[in-house]
């Protein structure tokens, strides 16, 4: 029987360490719980597992304790089905063919995402519209900006319409308009609109603060504290109502 | 669940030919590289005379066709040794295998379907090959085209292993260009690419016996003087005994790569 009601589920303090020549414990004792339809952000600094933790969620790393589901499928006993209902947003900008341009990159991605015909043709149009990259449609791929390339990896996750989203660092690179139309259409169109489940990745505080319904504390490879950004914010572990972004930054890289 | 592997398939498949013909001076300059090879091959038969040992079923056979057919045969191993590797190790530094390997495709599918557009390609060099040597001298007359096909399919299917072992072994270590090298020579020479078998001590023969590639070389070499794939059947009872035998194992193997790549957080790493 499929743990429906929760999007995404992970528990028995989920554990991931390096092996070989670089052993290093990562995250460890990590449990979390995201309802359908709700953005969570991963908030931290750099070096505290965000990236790791996001990309076990994705199947691409592997836990060696713990369990993940997502939407009821875990992820270890059926990657494949499990991929099939994610999105991933990963942050390096680089992972598309750069001879190739932004329709060849997609359809090739939309292709082994199941999309075939008219529907992946269609996929493309609307997704590049979604990141403001039509006109960039036929544009080879090393031609674009950093920003550009960016949007690109937004719009790849997008494509075969997931019900569950992860994004690592969605607006890293990009110019402030460009991020806050990523963030709009992230908060409006995936979750409100779409009723998309999405969990977000980020260091940036505002854009936490911003959008998020709740957000998870990462910090030395654990969450240490989970809850909407009004209440984290008033909260007295961490500062004070009136506290700066920066002040507020510092009380929780300075928790856990 | 089978179109959607097809479609999965064709997009690997454009994917690379785009890629490839993205760079058209190196893709042109390769047919340049044939009719040099060709030409090497003529001029070197000039001074080795017809021996049977160049021949197959007891026939007296040209050293020129003996290294054409060595020489174009072989780069379907040679294809297979670096083609995958290659798209495996692009994929790392690139950050392109990460963001493949997040859909929902099998890796069987991946990994075999990155071969499909160098092997077409390989096929199209080898016809060119033959159609260059065929102004050279090279005398078909007696060809059986359908030994010819048979082994050629047989040949890609018993190589494409190899390339999957290669790109398993990309997986692991990273950089993998001594091993291929010695690999792909070691297994040219015992092979019979550049002299017959029979010239090599018994030992290597022995080694050279259980490479796929000294039976594709014989079986082509066979076909080019009529012979059937019944006087054929062991070297044809060998290539599929040994593809059934190592494309499951080199699958399996480069799934544990994967499986380990995923556990040390290596997938991504160049």
């Amino acid at each position: 029987m499929r743990n429906v009601e929760k999007a995404f589920v992970v528990r028995h303090g989920a554990r991931y360490a390096f092996s070989g020549d670089r052993r290093k414990t990562v995250l460890h004792d990590v449990n979390l719980e995201v309802r359908r339809g709700e953005l969570i952000g991963l908030l931290g600094p750099n070096g505290v597992g965000k990236t790791t933790l996001l990309k076990m969620m994705a199947t691409l790393t592997l836990p060696d304790a713990g369990t993940i589901e997502v939407e009821g499928i875990d992820i270890k006993k059926d990657p494949l089905l499990a991929r099939s209902r994610i999105g991933f947003c990963g942050s390096d900008d680089r992972s598309f063919y750069f001879r190739l341009t932004a329709r060849e990159n997609l359809r090739f991605f939309g292709a082994l995402a199941g999309l075939q015909g008219r529907r992946l043709q269609r996929r493309i149009e609307e997704t590049l519209d979604e990141v403001s990259l039509r006109d960039a449609i036929d544009r080879r791929f090393g031609e674009f900006s950093s920003g550009m390339r960016q949007r690109m990896t937004v719009a790849r996750a997008l494509l075969g319409d997931p019900d569950v989203l992860f994004f690592d660092e969605p607006t890293r690179a990009v110019d402030p308009l460009h991020a806050d139309e990523i963030r709009r259409m992230i908060r409006n169109d995936l979750v409100e609109n779409r009723g998309k489940t999405v969990v977000l990745a980020t260091n940036v505080l505002e854009e936490a603060w911003s959008i998020c319904d709740r957000v998870a504390v990462v910090s030395n490879g654990t969450i240490v504290a989970v809850a909407p950004p009004n209440e984290l914010a008033s909260g007295h572990r961490f500062a004070s109502v009136d506290a700066t972004p920066i002040e507020l930054f510092k009380a929780i890289t300075a928790c856990g | 669940m089978v179109s959607q592997a097809l479609s999965k398939t064709g997009a690997i498949f454009v994917r690379d030919a785009r890629c490839a013909l993205s760079y058209p001076a190196y893709f042109h300059s390769q047919w340049v590289a044939i009719f040099v090879e060709v030409t090497i091959a003529y001029y070197l038969s000039m001074i080795v005379a017809p021996s049977s040992s160049f021949g197959a079923n007891g026939q007296t056979g040209s050293y020129f066709t003996f290294l054409v057919v060595s020489f174009a045969f072989v780069t379907f191993q040679n294809n297979a040794m670096l083609s995958f590797a290659e798209s495996i190790r692009e994929g790392q530094t690139t950050g392109t295998l990460e963001a493949v390997l997040a859909t929902p495709t099998s890796l069987s599918l991946i990994v075999l379907s990155t071969g499909l557009w160098s092997f077409t390609l390989t096929l199209g060099r080898v016809v060119f090959y033959f159609l260059l040597a065929l102004l050279f001298g090279l005398n078909l007359h007696h060809m059986n085209w359908l030994t010819a096909g048979v082994f050629l399919i047989l040949t890609i299917a018993a190589v494409s292993p190899i390339g999957v072992l290669a790109a398993a072994a990309t997986m692991v270590f990273k950089k993998t260009g001594p091993l291929a090298f010695s690999v792909n020579s070691a297994t040219s020479l015992f092979g019979g690419v550049y002299l017959p078998l029979t010239k090599l001590p018994l030992a290597l023969q022995v080694v050279g016996w259980m490479l796929p590639i000294t039976h594709a070389l014989n079986g082509f070499r066979a076909a080019v003087y009529g012979a059937s794939l019944w006087d054929l059947r062991i070297e044809v009872a060998w290539m599929v005994g040994l593809t059934a035998i190592l494309m499951p194992t080199s699958l399996y193997l480069f799934a544990r790569t994967v499986h380990r790549g995923r556990h040390d957080g290596s997938l991504g790493q160049y």
